[in-house]
């Protein structure tokens, strides 16, 4: 059992939560935001992760080629939000269309805290494996024990 | 005193101690060959059930683990002890040896 | 098959160890997709364990162990140890106990095969 497939595929699942807090992150920081770069108001991100397919752990040759390890996670796409904007109205706003209305990104905040905890969670379930596995390398060093 | 020869420690000749006055002669059921003999017959079970649980454990049974610890650990103790006796026989036999008569 | 002392224990152990890494690379995964769209969860159970092994320990025919211990690193090869779990989603604090119970078990598997082995040094040595 290779070494790197031991640690990396808890070291995926880290990565792919970090990526989740920070598309979170992103969209509460931008729930107000009315105009970006482009002039439109911003669109709520969501990350979508999938497993690295896993015939068989011990099989590593096939998918180890591209650099992916089997049964990690990885993550898919970044895909906008099929929501339309919350509008709201008010006239005096820079950003107010022909009906005073403005175009709010429609985050659900609720959501997105959801998102935050569930990813600090399974990051933390992430550590945990990440731990077992190193103690347990660790301690096959002391195969043959103490005289 | 008549001290037979000792040969590999599992015969089952007996080791008597005569004297002209006082000490008895021990009867072969107490000899210390016999009781090393059990100890040796002790030890090898405490050896084959240690390496049984070490099986179990392997076969994904950990719910006796302190006790199957324990065993493993008792039995290591036990051949150690025989096997130092076993020495310090060999010790005796060599010094008796070099004995010049 | 046989080791040095004429018995399949040290098989046996080495596949039992390997066992218990494959176990925690299931649960390693089982964790990182916890997210992942679709993502059907996988264990390597101990009744699978025994069951690979349990012909090896009843079987007291010193000429079949060494044949059966083959039997049982092939089943292990083939990658059968590993079965869908019964969840159909990531329980995510079952996954966390089970790697603690795994490193557990794997750890007196170190700890009693050292023991074995220093057992056999003695026997060997003679204490010196």
């Amino acid at each position: 059992m290779a070494i790197n497939s031991i640690f990396g595929i808890s070291a995926s699942g880290m990565s792919v939560e970090m990526t989740r807090v920070d598309v979170a992150t992103r969209n509460i920081a931008n729930s107000h935001a009315t105009r970006g770069v482009d002039g439109k108001s911003y669109v709520p991100l969501k990350v979508v992760s999938t497993a690295i397919a896993a015939q068989n752990f011990q099989s590593q040759l096939a998918a180890f080629a591209n650099g992916e390890i089997p049964g990690a996670a990885k993550i898919q796409e970044i895909v906008e939000l099929n929501v339309a904007p919350r509008m709201v109205h008010e006239p005096g706003h820079p950003d107010a269309d022909a009906q005073g209305n403005v175009a709010y990104p429609n985050v659900d905040l609720l959501t997105e805290m959801l998102t935050l905890t569930e990813a600090s969670r399974v990051y933390e379930a992430n550590v945990q494996a990440f731990n077992a596995a190193k103690s347990m390398a660790m301690r096959t060093l002391d195969i043959g024990g103490h005289k | 005193m008549n001290i037979e020869s000792l040969g590999s420690v599992t015969d089952v000749s007996p080791l008597k101690l005569e004297t002209g006055g006082g000490l008895t002669s021990l009867e072969k059921s107490n000899s210390f060959v016999s009781i090393l003999n059990q100890q040796l017959t002790e030890t090898n079970s405490a050896l084959m059930t240690s390496e049984a649980h070490l099986r179990r454990i392997a076969a994904g049974d950990s719910s006796n683990l302190h006790q199957a610890m324990i065993a493993m650990e008792e039995a290591s103790i036990r051949l150690n002890l025989v096997v130092q006796i076993r020495n310090k026989l060999v010790d005796g036999y060599h010094e008796v040896l070099k004995m010049q008569l | 098959m046989l080791d040095s002392t004429g018995s399949v224990t040290s098989d046996i152990v080495k596949l039992a160890l390997d066992t218990s890494v494959l176990r925690q690379t299931v649960y390693a995964s089982n964790i990182a997709n916890t997210s992942s769209a679709g993502f059907k969860p996988s264990e390597v159970s101990f009744e699978r364990q025994m069951e690979m092994l349990a012909k090896v320990l009843t079987t007291s025919d010193d000429s079949q162990q060494a044949s059966l211990i083959a039997g049982a690193r092939a089943l292990f090869t083939s990658g059968a140890m590993i079965t869908p779990s019964a969840d159909e989603h990531v329980q995510l604090d079952k996954e966390v106990a089970g790697v603690a119970e795994n490193y557990v078990h794997y750890q007196a598997l170190i700890t009693g095969y050292g023991k074995y082995l220093a057992q056999l040094r003695t026997a060997i040595g003679g204490g010196q």
